[in-house]
């Protein structure tokens, strides 16, 4: 009897841990975040909200979720402004891309495409630093707008909508996932780009305005 | 043939049983899971020793006689122990997982829930395994610790969002050394206790192999 009701428990929770595991890997293929991330974006579960960000000029930028918000969709990435290595890097990538979307300055473009870097660090990048880091990236604010949000939880809530992680280095630096998010006017994530992999995201972004309905332009 | 379970004495056991109440003051909590090296070496051995200490403190007791009875009722030769334990280890080596238990609540108490439960069982299901299945839980565990450790020595990116990578690697290792110092237990326990036929008994009271039912 006991033999038995073990054996069937037994086999019972092999049964619950191999479907537990099957589903939650989606079928034994995803092992990390990054790679739920991945399968989230694709089901188009990700989704930022409009929180209220801080231009480095002192105003509010109006960008996805806002209906008087022009751009189609948004590049996005995550940067804290004393960052020495990674995000000086990235800001090099934006600054590529604000060169594509200069040379072809007509209107359609100049609604379509726009580049957005958001600060993470609220306690330290207040518009006027954002300002520093704006004139030394040579910033256009027609194509890209540099912006941090007003508080801790709206950071948080932008960061978690999108499944950004955010850890500090232990030298005074911070780590985290993601690099170019490509989203829509309306905060949906539609796909995801590494540092390299700038000149993809600007041609899937500028595919994305093209799709857009006439409308909606 | 005795297959009690033996009572602990002194304050170790007592403690070692409460010790994972200090998670619930929230910044040692967070002080412990920011670490990856302190969240897989430092808080899982923490919760399954706790458990197995409080089914060592408790189930030893007269009045928990009957609750010990309809336990091996389900666990017959520390079977269902053992599987537990395999599965607990195994879910919680997954990268997503150790995430995943530091942004979603549930999942953050089935995590603690889990390794105490593992813990709590094994304490009795352990004596009770007959040797070849002692060997191959064991080695399982140990095969399981080795090939997580070396994956995350080896790994040239983050496998969590939430940690770095040095101190992935610094996992890695522990987790490689975990699996050894398994081995050399099990080997030093084996030495000390040579094998004698069916009706070894060792000094604890608990047998080497029983053919009887629970």
């Amino acid at each position: 009897m006991a033999r038995r009701s073990s054996a069937m428990l037994c086999l019972g929770l092999m049964l619950v841990l191999f479907l537990g595991l099957y589903r939650w890997t989606h079928g034994f293929e995803v092992w990390t975040f990054e790679g739920r991330r991945q399968m989230q974006l694709l089901a188009g579960e990700l989704r930022a909200p409009a929180v209220v960000l801080r231009g480095s000029d002192g105003s509010v930028p109006r960008l996805w979720g806002d209906a008087g918000a022009a751009p189609a969709a948004y590049l996005v990435d995550f940067v804290y402004t004393s960052c020495p290595s990674v995000c000086r890097a990235l800001g090099g990538e934006y600054q590529q891309m604000q060169r594509e979307l200069f040379v072809q300055q007509d209107e359609e473009q100049l609604r379509g495409v726009h580049l957005v870097s958001i600060s993470f660090d609220v306690d330290h990048d207040d518009p006027a630093r954002l300002a520093r880091y704006a004139s030394d990236m040579h910033v256009d604010p027609r194509h890209w707008t540099l912006a941090v949000p007003s508080t801790h939880d709206d950071t948080r809530e932008l960061l978690a909508s999108l499944g950004v992680v955010v850890v500090p280095d232990g030298q005074g630096g911070f780590v985290h996932n993601g690099a170019i998010h490509l989203l829509d006017e309306r905060g949906r994530l539609r796909a995801l780009y590494g540092f390299d992999q700038w000149q993809q995201a600007l041609e899937a972004a500028r595919r994305l305005v093209a799709t857009r309905p006439e409308a909606l332009r | 043939m005795n297959r009690r379970l033996v009572p602990l004495h002194g304050a170790w056991p007592s403690v070692l049983a409460l010790l994972p109440l200090v998670l619930l003051w929230p910044a040692l909590r967070h002080g412990v899971e920011s670490r990856m090296s302190l969240h897989m070496l430092g808080e899982f051995p923490m919760l399954f020793v706790a458990g197995w200490s409080a089914s060592r403190l408790c189930l030893h007791r007269v009045r928990a006689r009957r609750w010990l009875r309809g336990q091996r009722r389900f666990d017959w030769h520390g079977w269902t122990g053992a599987t537990l334990t395999s599965g607990v280890a195994l879910g919680w080596m997954l990268p997503s997982a150790l995430d995943a238990a530091l942004f979603l609540p549930n999942l953050a108490a089935a995590k603690l829930a889990s390794w105490w439960l593992a813990g709590w069982l094994l304490a009795d299901s352990w004596r009770r395994l007959d040797t070849e299945l002692r060997l191959f839980f064991v080695g399982n565990l140990v095969w399981m610790l080795a090939t997580a450790g070396l994956l995350y020595v080896d790994a040239p990116a983050r496998l969590c969002a939430n940690y770095l990578q040095d101190d992935q690697r610094r996992t890695g290792i522990g987790l490689v050394l975990s699996a050894l110092a398994l081995v050399a237990l099990v080997v030093g326990a084996g030495i000390r206790r040579p094998a004698a036929g069916n009706s070894k008994r060792f000094e604890d009271g608990s047998t080497l192999r029983s053919h009887h039912a629970m």
